[in-house]
């Protein structure tokens, strides 16, 4: 059967430089897409099973961080038999090169899906000068 | 899948590789492996239930197909492949989009009347419960 790109799989990430959790819980980097337009950046990153209260996003300097995290599930009376997606909370970071205007950061999740709309500074898009042939 | 059995496939490679799963799987005690099919699954289940949960996130409910046949479950769904943003670069893409198909061997014969699907939050759960005809029956014994 057709499929096209889904031959990458998340990957489990150790937790750097953010502490160790107090349970165990795997940590896994979530897929993510990121597109640029002029004026903002836009960011989706795969979380299924994440409630959205349980998401935790934050920018310090241009570090972005993407945090969620899941509920261990019991299910009684039967066996997990074969596993290809384990449990676990999600962790991802990037380093983003443009200056962002951090006042009109959104972010929305649909289906297991966030979306990060990060609008470029004013500063950022003033310091780009265009260049006209003669 | 988990309940074939190892002479079913057919290349000799597919039967090394489902050795070697095996052999993975009873060392680490673990249920895992790292197959790369789309949607990934866990199956969960017991004499009379049986449990799938698949992870469909970014796909409207309404693409997900399933159907039940011959014990075999087969789940078809579409992921799109863009978001609908105009004029834009693309700085990374990770997430696989297409459409997909796979099938699950199931264990025993299931009462396909009586199946519970719903997605939450980018999560499938398929809820199957064994066919009363496939239950054991016990039978007892009279001294004549």
């Amino acid at each position: 059967m057709t499929n096209s790109v889904a031959e990458r799989r998340r990957e489990e990430v150790v937790a750097a430089g953010g502490g160790e959790h107090v349970r165990h819980r795997r940590v896994f980097s979530p897929l993510s897409d990121i597109y640029e337009s002029k004026d903002k950046l836009i960011v989706l990153a795969d979380i299924p099973g994440v409630d959205e209260s349980s998401i935790d996003i934050t920018l310090e300097k241009n570090i972005l961080t993407i945090q969620a995290f899941t509920i261990p599930q019991e299910r009684a009376g039967l066996r997990l038999v074969y596993s290809e997606c384990p449990e676990g909370n999600y962790r991802r970071v990037f380093m983003l090169s443009e200056e962002v205007e951090r006042e009109g950061i959104e972010a929305t999740v649909k289906n297991g899906v966030i979306k990060l709309i990060l609008p470029k500074s004013p500063r950022a898009l003033a310091r780009k000068i265009s260049v006209k042939a003669e | 899948m988990f309940f074939q059995n190892l002479a079913s496939p057919d290349s000799s490679l597919a039967r090394v590789n489902l050795l070697q799963e095996r052999l993975n799987r009873l060392i680490n005690d673990k249920q895992e492996t790292n197959s790369t099919e789309f949607p990934p699954v866990n199956i969960w289940a017991s004499e009379k239930n049986i449990v799938i949960t698949a992870e469909v996130p970014g796909i409207d409910p309404a693409d997900i197909d399933l159907q039940i046949c011959n014990q075999v479950l087969t789940l078809k769904t579409k992921r799109l492949a863009n978001e609908q943003i105009d004029d834009h670069a693309v700085l990374r893409r990770e997430r696989g989009h297409g459409e997909f198909a796979r099938s699950i061997e199931l264990p025993y014969a299931v009462d396909s009347e009586n199946v519970g699907a719903s997605v939450s939050k980018g999560m499938l759960t398929v809820e199957l419960s064994r066919a009363a005809v496939d239950l054991p029956k016990k039978i007892t014994v009279q001294a004549s």
